[in-house]
């Protein structure tokens, strides 16, 4: 499927989609990154924390997002980072997300995220090394792992961090064997 | 009252008073100031709009005598629904004007005579102020309790919209300032 395709799809799922308040959204991922800070008292657990949130919502994600989309099987790397930007990013936050700085080996690559809803209205206190949308990159590594791609997922550039683009960085570290599914087959 | 102040000074009468002597010469020195006051009269926020930000103190002292004509204001006017108080008093060649969200949260503009500046101007410039003082407590790291407001995005959008209604270039943004 080509890009733009990926984009038009993207654009009519999202016209289906329910939608919530964007203040309700916004404010209610800061009060829980806050009460998080809170809690944990350390910003490098708080980071963790919140990759490993979205790894959990990514996992419930992924059955949603191939139902709604219809997507099926992608064939190489680079088609499955272009339907995370175009169909899934637009899916679930509404934005458009450009895929860039392609790898060698087409293994790795960045997804610029313009506009991040997540991020309204949010200064962080200076000196502080938070990634605030950390459960972006949960989300992401986690949808992947359900579909037998294990990649790491990290923040490279924070709009929040006076950076003029937000920067994630995405690498396909392996395929996950599935090993059970031929166990039962050979049965 | 004094808040603003360091617990060293001499007192802030003492100093307005010193202060004053001095300041009639430099008329143009200080245009605007900017004090956003909370819910039980503690100051969050005063912001000088000069070359030189020495008189604080002084205009500290300005914003706190208007803070007495507000709560007469609001006696006056408790069956409006108007947040725009309007044109409170003037003191020297001062002349200030307050503004009061359903929270109490007061904002008060202390502006030279030499600007003769419209209701609506007024209206329309505390609005914003108002916009900007909302977006800041939308963030959620800001704190609650009445702590004074340390943001650069409030910084900015202050120092536009005082811009606008001087009509003036607004400073060269500091760095970390972001419109």
């Amino acid at each position: 499927m080509s890009a733009s395709a990926n984009a038009r799809l993207g654009e009519q799922i999202w016209q289906k989609m329910p939608k919530i308040n964007a203040e309700f959204f916004t404010l209610t991922y800061g009060a829980m990154v806050v009460q998080l800070m809170r809690d944990l008292e350390d910003v490098q657990l708080v980071n963790e924390k919140l990759e490993k949130m979205g790894h959990s919502i990514g996992c419930r994600l992924i059955d949603e997002f191939l139902a709604k989309s219809g997507i099926n099987n992608c064939n190489e790397f680079a088609e499955t980072a272009d339907v995370i930007a175009k169909v899934a990013f637009k899916m679930f936050l509404g934005v458009s997300v450009e895929v860039a700085s392609w790898n060698d080996e087409k293994t790795s690559c960045s997804l610029l995220v313009y506009d991040n809803p997540l991020t309204d209205f949010v200064e962080l206190p200076p000196n502080i090394n938070l990634y605030y949308s950390n459960v972006l990159c949960g989300v992401i590594r986690g949808a992947l792992e359900m579909v037998q791609l294990r990649v790491e997922c990290y923040f490279v550039r924070d709009t929040l961090r006076g950076d003029d683009v937000n920067e994630i960085r995405l690498e396909l570290k392996e395929h996950i064997k599935d090993e059970m599914a031929e166990e039962y087959r050979r049965e | 009252m004094s808040q603003f102040s360091d617990p060293d000074a001499t007192g802030p009468m003492a100093q307005g008073v010193a202060i004053f002597g001095e300041f009639v010469e430099n008329a143009q020195g200080v245009t605007a100031t900017v004090a956003v006051i909370g819910k039980k009269n503690e100051p969050l926020y005063l912001r000088l709009f000069d070359e030189y930000q020495t008189k604080e103190l002084y205009f500290q002292s300005l914003v706190f005598v208007s803070l007495d004509v507000i709560d007469e204001c609001v006696e006056r006017k408790a069956m409006q629904q108007d947040m725009y108080l309007g044109f409170l008093c003037p003191i020297d060649e001062y002349q200030i004007y307050g503004y009061m969200t359903n929270s109490m949260i007061k904002f008060v503009v202390v502006l030279a005579d030499v600007h003769r500046l419209q209701d609506f101007e007024l209206r329309d410039f505390f609005q914003k102020v108002h916009a900007a003082y909302v977006e800041y407590l939308l963030n959620p790291f800001a704190p609650l309790d009445g702590d004074k407001i340390k943001s650069a995005r409030f910084d900015a959008a202050i120092e536009r919209h005082v811009a606008t209604i001087l009509e003036r270039p607004p400073p060269a943004p500091g760095p970390g300032a972001k419109a």
